[in-house]
């Protein structure tokens, strides 16, 4: 399933939140240029998945590497260096900042590659109309686009985005989705958490359930139907759950 | 002295008070930490400044070109090896654990150098004094301590708006996880946060030792000082912070005119008003400008 071609790899995780444990046994993977889908109910463990992705959280057990490499106590910090850059949940904008400010931070660290201010605003017109403004007024789609935008500034290879859709009107979404095909487009690779099912099967390569921490379901959309997807997410097909623990 | 003239006193000693301020402001704004021991250690930036100049007999800038740095150093490691420890511990305990610093502090003060009180001499600058229009004497230290503050708060604010590194700053002091993910080290921000505080207070701590004196136990009344500054002006802007400090300085001077034992219960009564009335201070700003 993994290949030797994987870009990032995390194998057998365990992560806990003090002693309540939110992951078990999760492996996963992403390839060089692959998009990857996230599905889950709320809860079920995908922004702890890609906050131990990221660095923010570190694994009770098991590793997360990076081409090969073992990196899970590498600190997120780090790991923007390394080319995995997160879109947390909640865009988490820095609101003391401008549009403008926030994409620069977003660009401390400058790997090389494509994106700049000037390439950022072209392909999300709607963060160049806004560059000026502080960001504390801006609507959950425009704040998205712009967090989107930031994370792009420090040319990741990586991309992990945390519910692209939440709470935003379907015509908005189309648009950030028309963005997202350009950056699929230049071959970064994207892992992708939508609670739009059809989005999600629609725009990715291959697709993960999870399921209550656990891993229920993968394939690619043409191996899974759409039945076993929604038995994945609300756990109604036990016997879907018992492979994830398998 | 005139009213005028304590007016004009008056806003010269509040820019000693805003350069007091800035740091306990800045390290508030940026790491949520209430610095406790900020007067102990300007106090201490103070005595460091005072043992080079007579103990080594070195002049005025070349103890503040030793001790600046010396004071920068060790609010590096303070930050690195306590605070960023306490920080990780919840909320009450950096505030306890600054307050034991300062009780530390003035305490080790009192044991290596006594309780006498000390000043600092500047040469003939202590005494040198400028002719204003209108028959108002200043000190000319005094008018540098002024000068001095308004430069280092202007450059500051400029810094945190302008450079890139000024806006790392306030990316982390917004939220230090979100600054991780874009690769900024929030903790490397904070020790040099703390850094810069340390040089800011040792500055105004030997402006205090010139233009008055200073004990073991200045730090307290200048942590007030601070505190109340910071209450006046807005947490977080740096011209509130210089105009809370005029206020103070101001309100100190004026009472001082009826009766100099009323100096710093005015200042004190001020503070009390804004807390009542404006508890968010004249400007209540972001770190924004």
């Amino acid at each position: 399933m993994t290949g030797p071609a994987a870009l990032l790899e995390a194998e057998d995780l365990d992560v806990f939140y003090g002693h309540a444990q939110a992951l078990h046994g999760v492996s996963f993977s992403v390839a060089d240029g692959e998009t990857v889908s996230l599905i889950g109910a709320n809860g079920a463990g995908k922004s702890t998945l890609l906050a131990t992705l990221a660095g923010a959280l570190h694994p009770g057990s098991g590793a997360v590497r990076w081409e090969g490499r073992d990196i899970s106590r590498v600190p997120d910090h780090q790991r923007v260096a390394l080319g995995i850059s997160l879109t947390p949940e909640g865009r988490r904008l820095f609101t003391n900042l401008t549009v403008a400010e926030n994409l620069q931070v977003g660009g401390v660290v400058k790997r090389s590659g494509d994106w700049s201010l000037d390439r950022v605003y072209e392909v999300f017109p709607i963060v160049a109309k806004l560059r000026d403004r502080p960001t504390g007024a801006l609507s959950g789609g425009e704040r998205q686009a712009v967090a989107i935008a930031r994370s792009l500034m420090s040319n990741p290879r990586l991309l992990l985005l945390d519910e692209v859709s939440l709470g935003l009107a379907p015509v908005i979404v189309d648009e950030l989705y028309e963005s997202l095909q350009t950056i699929m487009g230049q071959g970064t690779s994207i892992v992708l958490v939508e609670q739009d099912l059809e989005r999600a099967m629609a725009v990715c390569d291959r697709l993960y359930c999870i399921l209550e921490g656990r891993i229920v379901l993968t394939g690619t959309p043409r191996e899974v139907t759409r039945e076993q997807v929604i038995g994945a997410y609300f756990g109604t097909d036990p016997a879907l759950s018992r492979t994830g623990e398998a | 002295m005139n009213w005028v003239d304590a007016l004009v006193q008056g806003v010269l000693v509040g820019g000693r008070y805003a350069l007091f301020a800035a740091g306990l402001s800045l390290m508030f704004g940026v790491m949520r930490i209430v610095n406790l021991a900020h007067g102990a250690l300007a106090v201490v930036g103070a005595y460091v400044a005072s043992e080079l100049i007579l103990r080594l007999d070195l002049p005025l800038w070349a103890a503040m070109l030793v001790a600046l740095p010396v004071m920068g150093a060790l609010g590096y490691l303070l930050q690195r090896f306590l605070l960023d420890r306490t920080m990780s511990s919840g909320e009450f305990v950096t505030p306890l654990v600054t307050f034991a610093l300062a009780i530390v502090l003035s305490n080790l003060l009192f044991v290596l150098f006594t309780s006498d009180v000390r000043s600092i001499s500047a040469g003939n600058l202590s005494t040198a004094s400028i002719q204003l229009p209108g028959g108002i004497t200043v000190s000319l230290i005094g008018l540098i301590v002024f000068l001095l503050a308004l430069l280092i708060l202007g450059g500051l604010q400029l810094f945190l708006n302008r450079t890139q590194t000024g806006r790392i700053v306030r990316a982390t002091a917004d939220s230090g996880a979100t600054a991780r993910l874009m690769g900024i080290n929030a903790r490397r921000v904070f020790h040099f946060v703390t850094a810069f505080a340390l040089v800011t207070a040792t500055i105004a701590g030997v402006a205090t030792g010139i233009q008055s004196n200073f004990d073991p136990n200045t730090g307290t009344v200048l942590l007030l000082f601070a505190f109340e500054t910071v209450v006046i002006g807005g947490l977080g802007s740096l011209w509130g912070t210089v105009l809370g400090g005029t206020v103070l300085g101001v309100a100190q001077t004026l009472a001082a005119q009826v009766d100099v034992q009323y100096a710093l219960l005015a200042g004190h009564l001020v503070f009390l008003v804004f807390l009542f009335v404006r508890p968010r201070g004249l400007f209540p700003g972001t770190w924004q400008g």
